[in-house]
């Protein structure tokens, strides 16, 4: 098959679709072919996906197999059914147990003892089955599936790299600290070692952490219309730390369009993914594989830097260093606007939760996380520290105002 | 993963990982019993998969005197379809899982209803 006897005569549009019958089914006979048909319908226009053979969903490139998608779907559905039904049932039993043991239902106790009442009672045992069922079937299935088209998905992840608007900034020889590697979250790989993490991250987090609301970034344009400007209502240009696929980044460009976006982030697949969706959406952020602890950027640069749930991914070190460093390019009067877990519950239920995540969803580094005085460290490197009123949702609980 | 020609020509941005072990997790005492909960999952994700593509090839018939497969890998449910594909989809997963959450009646009693759960749920 050649171009010249075949894509003159279809459109664009017809192009996905022949790419969507090659490359999408289990009728693929030529991987050949299909990277063919892929690189032509790269060469016609100027969208960055290539691959959403099944089309969209608003901003979402639909999963490449109906089979694929309805597997999704049903885990999404356990996600669902594991927290309104199980993980209340469970609630009442952690209750019982705890008055069992002539403990209130709000009390504090160490982790370790949290976890010795209660880790093997039969049903708050269930609640980790579920959740640790769910995440590795859920991981591997998205892990297959992208391989099994990886030659295509690599070619338009290859292709984007090029494309604007926004830059994309790879360092493939960068030195990367252990902590960054680990699999946090149990997603194979982590954020480094797959080339399709960002893809794995994407589709993961909706069929997990945030079932059906981050498709279409919603949780992360609510959070950046939440977001704080500073005082003098100067925003030139914005920094987004561990931004991973770069959903808040994105979100705070809408939010703020004249200002000069960046988003950062350790895991070069991450970024990719990240660059790519954001060229694909037509919104110019630009995306680099750097480290928070050593931006790069130049004194006083930013008026805000933002980040959304990368402290509990890093060691204690390492969150005091991102913190001076922030202070570092921030300008005067800038903002710094942090949000993670940042005031969790302190009882015996919350602990064991926390633990469930620490040893067996990988959030390796919560047990650092737990013992950093967040605040204290900002002021130390001269915040000022402003509290905020709880909001809903994922929201900064303060922000930093560099003095 | 395959090492083609177009692969080596790639530069896909990997790093090697520090692997976790979160493959050797056994919740119930058992690898065996924490094993067959797995593999339950796998099985109903596949059963519902076959199911939700027999239900889109319905919606389709309901729409065309005869349908192809591209059509239906390609088929978007309406928002009132897929609001009824949920809905289908929910009481699947109910009627698989809610056994595990009624087990903790059999142990301990009736106490374990929570309040907020649906009278549904209360059989």
């Amino acid at each position: 098959m050649s171009n010249d006897s075949l894509f003159p005569m279809m459109k664009r549009r017809d192009l996905f679709t022949a790419a969507a019958a090659v490359a999408s089914t289990a009728l693929v006979e030529s991987r050949a072919e299909a990277k063919e048909l892929n690189d032509a319908v790269a060469a016609t226009g100027s969208d960055a996906r290539t691959m959403d053979v099944r089309g969209r969903d608003g901003i979402y490139v639909r999963f490449p197999r109906l089979d694929m998608e309805s597997k999704g779907n049903f885990l999404a559905g356990l996600y669902v059914w594991r927290l309104q039904t199980l993980e209340k049932t469970a609630a009442v039993r952690i209750e019982q147990i705890l008055k069992e043991n002539g403990i209130g239902p709000q009390e504090d106790m160490p982790w370790e003892e949290a976890v010795a009442l209660l880790e093997k009672d039969p049903v708050v045992a269930m609640t980790g089955r579920a959740r640790h069922s769910h995440q590795k079937l859920k991981y591997a299935m998205l892990q297959r599936e992208y391989h099994k088209l990886e030659d295509e998905f690599l070619a338009e992840m290859a292709r984007a790299d090029q494309m604007g608007p926004g830059t994309l900034e790879l360092n493939p020889s960068m030195h990367l600290p252990k902590y960054t590697t680990h699999e946090i979250h149990s997603m194979p790989g982590g954020y480094v070692g797959d080339p399709f993490a960002g893809h794995m991250y994407h589709a993961g987090t909706d069929l997990g952490a945030y079932v059906d609301t981050n498709f279409q970034d919603g949780v992360h344009m609510r959070m950046a219309a939440a977001a704080v400007a500073p005082e003098d209502g100067k925003v030139r240009r914005i920094l987004d730390q561990g931004t991973s696929i770069g959903q808040f980044a994105t979100s705070m460009k809408s939010r703020f369009p004249d200002a000069e976006v960046w988003g950062i982030d350790i895991g070069g697949p991450m970024v990719r993914y990240a660059h790519m969706k954001a060229v694909d959406m037509g919104v110019e952020v630009n995306f680099a594989q750097r480290l928070c602890e050593e931006t790069g950027f130049p004194d006083n640069h930013f008026d805000i830097v933002t980040s959304n749930l990368l402290f509990h991914e890093v060691t204690k070190e390492a969150a005091g260093e991102i913190i001076r460093e922030t202070y570092r390019v921030l300008r005067p009067g800038g903002v710094f606007s942090p949000t993670d877990a940042n005031d969790p519950l302190q009882t015996a239920h919350a602990k064991f939760t926390f633990w469930y995540n620490y040893r067996w969803n990988h959030e390796d580094w919560y047990l650092d996380w737990m013992q950093v005085d967040f605040t204290g460290e900002m002021e130390k490197a001269g915040f000022k520290v402003v509290e905020l009123a709880k909001q809903r949702g994922l929201r900064p609980r303060f922000i930093g105002i560099k003095t | 993963m395959a090492d083609t020609p177009l692969r080596d020509a790639l530069q896909d941005h990997t790093h090697d990982y520090v692997k976790a072990d979160y493959d050797r997790a056994v919740f119930h005492g058992d690898p065996m019993i924490d094993s067959l909960f797995t593999a339950l999952t796998a099985i109903s994700s596949h059963v519902w998969t076959v199911q939700r593509r027999l239900r889109i090839v319905e919606l389709l018939l309901e729409k065309n005197d005869s349908i192809t497969r591209e059509m239906i890998e390609q088929y978007l449910p309406t928002a009132e379809e897929a609001e009824q594909l949920k809905a289908e989809r929910d009481e699947f997963v109910a009627e698989i899982y809610d056994p595990f959450r009624e087990s903790g009646d059999i142990m301990y009693g009736s106490s374990l209803h929570p309040p907020n759960l649906s009278d549904s749920k209360r059989k």
